[in-house]
C-alpha cells in the first residue's frame, strides 16, 4: 500500500515539474561549488592586479578540497535545504486545504500509511539526489584538486543525511499541523528559529540537531571525535522519531 | 587579466550545465498552455528564467505552475 | 436492512449544534434524499458517517459495522463531496488508474466508469475541468472500486440546468443497483430521483418517510372550489375555525386550506347549498414536495 501511494508521490512531482527544481539545485550546486572555491581566489587576484593597487600585499592562501566540500555544505545547508522544504511541506497540508486528501482517505486508506508514504517517499528521493550530488561534487573537486582524502567529506555528507532526516521530519510535523502550505512554513521556521535560539546555550549545544551543521564543517577542516558526534546524532534522531510521532498522531485525531 | 583564460575552463561547466537547465525550463515553458500557469504569464516567466541564473528554472518549477 | 442507522448522532461545534440527536435509518437498495436548507447539518452528517469528524454525542452503524469502531466499511462507500478536487496535474484516467491501484480494481473498471460518466475520451488534465465535468469525475471516482453505497453530498447544488439533469439521470440509472444517499436543498431533485426522504433542520431530523406517504399525509389538506360566486363563500368560510387559510384563483375559483378533514367535506357543500350557489368544481389537491417542505420547515 505504501508503495502505491509512493508511486503517486512520484508522478505528482514530475507531472507538477518540482522534481526538476530539486534534480537542478542538487546538481548545478555539486558543480558550482567545488568550481566557485577553485575560482575565486583567482578573481580577486585578477581584481587587485588589474587596478595596479599602491604596491598593496595581500595573500590568499591557494583553494584546497576543503574550501570545495566547505562550499558544497554551505550550499546544502541553505540553499537546498530552503528548496526540499519548500517543495515537500505542503504535501499533507495541501492536501488537506485543497481537499483532495479526503478523496483518498475516505476510501478507507488509513491515515498513517499515507502520510508516513509521503515521508517515506521525500526522505528516498532527497538521499537518492544528495548522493549523486556528493558523487559529483566528489568527481569534479578531484579533477581541479587532484587527490585528497575521501573519508572526511564522506562522513561530513553522512552527518548532513541524518540532519536531512531531522529537517523532514520537521517537514511532515509542520505539513501536518498547518492547513496549508503559508501555515506549515510558519511553523517549520518557528521551531527553526527556536532551535538557533538554544543553540546559545553551550551545555544544551551539542544536543542540538543545528550542531551537526558545525560538525559538518569539522570533518572537512579538521577532524571529529565519535565520542563528540555521537551525542547530537542520537538526540537528533531521537527528536526527529518524536516529531514524525506527534505529526502522525496530530493527523489521526484531527478531523477533516 | 591574463587570469581569465584560466578561469574559463572552470566555469564553462558550470555555464553549460545552467544553459541546458534553462533551455529545458523554456521548453516547458513553450509547451505548457498559459492557463496552467501562475499569474497567465509566459513572458514573464520567459524572464524570469532567463536572468535569474539556475534560481530562474529553479522558482519556475516551484512556483510557476496554479 | 438497514445501510445506514444512526443512534443520538450529535456534532457540536463549540456551541453550535450542526447535528443533533439524529435518529437517521436508510434502507438498502432506496435513494434517500437528505434534503434541508443551507446549514442544516447535511455535510456534517456525511462528515460523521465517513470518519471525517468524530461525533460529539451518540454512534452509528453503516453497512453493519460501528463507524467509532472500524473503518473497513469505508471501502464499500463511494462519496463525491460537495465541492470535488482533485490532483489536477493528473488526466481523469491516470487519476483512476490511481484508485485503481490502491483499492487492487481491475483496470478494466477504469474504462466502465469513464464510460458512465461519458469522460472516456477525455485527454485534458484534470486542472482545466469546468464544474460540471468534474462532477461527474467525481461520480466516477466514487463509482471506481463498485462501492455497494453512495453517499453524494449536495450533487447537483452548483450546476446548470443541463449539468444537473445529467447528474439526476445517472443517479436513475443507478437506482436498485446501489443504494444512494445524496444531500439536496433543491426539492425538485428529491421528488424526481427519491424513494425516501429525510428533512433536517437546524441539525434536528423533522421528518424521515417515503415520498408516497408524504404525499398522502399531506395532501387532502387543500381544496380548490370553483362556484359562480366565489366572493360570496369567501366570506362565509372565514368564519370557520377548521379553515386555516383562503385565496381567491382564477375568476370563479377558491383555494381553501383547511386544519382537518371530516368537518369541512360535510360543511363546504351545506354552505353552498345554503347560499344558493352554483357548484362547477370540487376537489382535493395534491401537494407539491415543495408545500409539504415549507411546512415542515416552518
Ligand atoms: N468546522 C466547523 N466549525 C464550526 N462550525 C461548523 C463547522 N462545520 C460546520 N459548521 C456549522 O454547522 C452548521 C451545519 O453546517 P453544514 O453541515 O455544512 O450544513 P449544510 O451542509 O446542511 O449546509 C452550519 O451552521 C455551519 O456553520
Ligand atoms: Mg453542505
Amino acid at each position: 500500500m505504501i508503495l502505491k501511494l509512493m508511486r503517486k508521490e512520484w508522478k505528482e512531482i514530475i507531472k507538477t515539474g518540482k522534481f526538476y527544481a530539486l534534480l537542478f539545485s542538487f546538481l548545478f550546486f555539486a558543480i558550482s561549488s567545488p568550481a566557485i572555491a577553485k575560482f575565486t581566489p583567482e578573481i580577486i587576484k585578477s581584481l587587485i592586479n588589474s587596478q595596479q593597487t599602491q604596491g598593496l600585499i595581500i595573500q590568499i592562501p591557494p583553494p584546497t578540497w576543503k574550501d570545495a566540500f566547505l562550499q558544497f555544505l554551505k550550499n546544502l545547508n541553505q540553499i537546498i535545504f530552503i528548496v526540499l522544504v519548500i517543495v515537500f511541506i505542503g504535501s499533507i497540508a495541501e492536501e488537506k486545504n485543497k481537499g483532495t486528501a479526503i478523496m483518498v482517505l475516505t476510501k478507507g486508506i488509513d491515515r498513517s500509511k499515507w502520510i508516513l508514504s509521503k515521508f517515506i517517499f521525500q526522505l528516498l528521493v532527497s538521499f537518492a539526489l544528495l548522493s549523486i550530488s556528493y558523487i559529483l561534487c566528489l568527481y569534479y573537486t578531484f579533477l581541479l584538486f587532484s587527490n585528497f582524502p575521501i573519508k572526511n567529506s564522506l562522513f561530513s555528507t553522512l552527518l548532513y543525511v541524518i540532519y536531512l532526516f531531522f529537517f523532514l521530519s520537521l517537514t511532515l510535523f509542520s505539513s501536518s499541523l498547518g492547513n496549508n502550505t503559508i501555515q506549515s512554513l510558519g511553523i517549520f521556521f518557528g521551531i527553526f528559529i527556536l532551535l538557533n535560539i538554544f543553540s546559545i546555550f553551550p551545555n544544551l549545544n551539542s544536543y542540538n540537531p543545528l550542531y551537526l551543521s558545525t560538525l559538518e564543517n569539522m570533518w572537512i577542516t579538521s577532524y571529529v571525535e565519535l565520542k563528540e558526534a555521537l551525542k547530537p546524532i542520537i538526540s537528533t534522531i531521537l527528536l526527529s522519531f518524536m516529531f514524525i510521532f506527534l505529526g502522525i498522531l496530530h493527523f489521526k485525531n484531527q478531523e477533516l | 587579466m591574463e587570469n581569465i583564460s584560466q578561469i574559463l575552463p572552470l566555469i564553462f561547466p558550470l555555464i553549460i550545465l545552467q544553459l541546458i537547465f534553462q533551455i529545458f525550463t523554456i521548453i516547458d515553458l513553450i509547451r505548457r498552455p498559459k492557463e496552467e500557469l501562475r499569474w497567465e504569464n509566459k513572458i514573464v516567466w520567459g524572464i524570469i528564467i532567463l536572468i535569474f541564473g539556475i534560481l530562474g528554472p529553479i522558482i519556475y518549477f516551484i512556483f510557476g505552475r496554479k | 436492512m438497514n445501510v445506514i442507522e444512526t443512534y443520538n448522532l450529535s456534532k457540536y461545534f463549540k456551541e453550535k449544534k450542526a447535528v443533533d440527536n439524529l435518529n437517521l435509518q436508510v434502507e438498502e437498495g432506496i435513494v434517500f434524499g437528505y434534503l434541508g436548507p443551507n446549514g442544516a447539518g447535511k455535510t456534517t452528517t456525511i462528515r460523521l458517517l465517513l470518519n471525517l469528524v468524530r461525533p460529539t454525542r451518540g454512534s452509528a452503524i453503516v453497512l453493519g459495522e460501528d463507524i467509532t469502531k472500524s473503518k473497513n466499511y469505508l471501502r464499500k462507500i463511494g462519496f463525491l463531496p460537495d465541492v470535488p478536487n482533485f490532483y489536477n496535474y493528473f488526466t481523469p484516467r491516470e487519476y483512476l488508474e490511481f484508485f485503481a491501484d490502491i483499492l487492487n480494481v481491475d483496470k478494466k473498471r477504469i474504462d466502465e466508469v469513464l464510460e458512465i460518466v461519458d469522460l472516456k475520451r477525455e485527454k485534458r488534465r484534470i486542472g482545466t475541468f469546468s464544474r460540471g465535468m468534474k462532477q461527474r469525475l467525481g461520480i466516477a471516482q466514487a463509482l471506481i472500486h463498485n462501492p455497494s453505497l453512495l453517499i453524494l453530498d449536495e450533487p447537483t447544488s452548483a450546476l446548470d440546468p443541463q449539468g444537473r439533469k445529467e447528474i439526476l439521470d445517472l443517479i436513475l440509472s443507478l437506482k436498485g443497483e446501489k443504494t444512494i444517499f445524496f444531500s439536496t436543498h433543491i426539492l425538485a431533485d428529491v421528488e424526481r430521483v427519491c424513494d425516501r426522504v429525510g428533512i433536517l433542520k437546524e441539525g434536528k431530523l423533522l421528518l424521515n418517510d417515503t415520498i408516497d406517504n408524504l404525499k398522502k399525509k399531506y395532501s387532502r389538506r387543500t381544496l380548490y372550489i370553483e362556484v359562480d360566486n366565489p366572493q360570496k363563500l369567501f366570506i362565509k368560510l372565514k368564519e370557520f375555525p377548521w379553515v386555516e387559510s383562503l385565496s381567491l384563483s382564477n375568476k370563479n375559483g377558491i383555494l381553501v386550506k383547511i386544519k382537518d378533514m371530516s368537518l369541512p367535506q360535510r360543511e363546504i357543500p351545506r354552505i353552498i347549498f345554503q347560499e344558493d350557489l352554483f357548484l362547477f368544481k370540487f376537489e382535493f389537491l395534491e401537494p407539491s414536495l415543495e408545500d409539504i417542505f415549507l411546512e415542515v420547515v416552518s
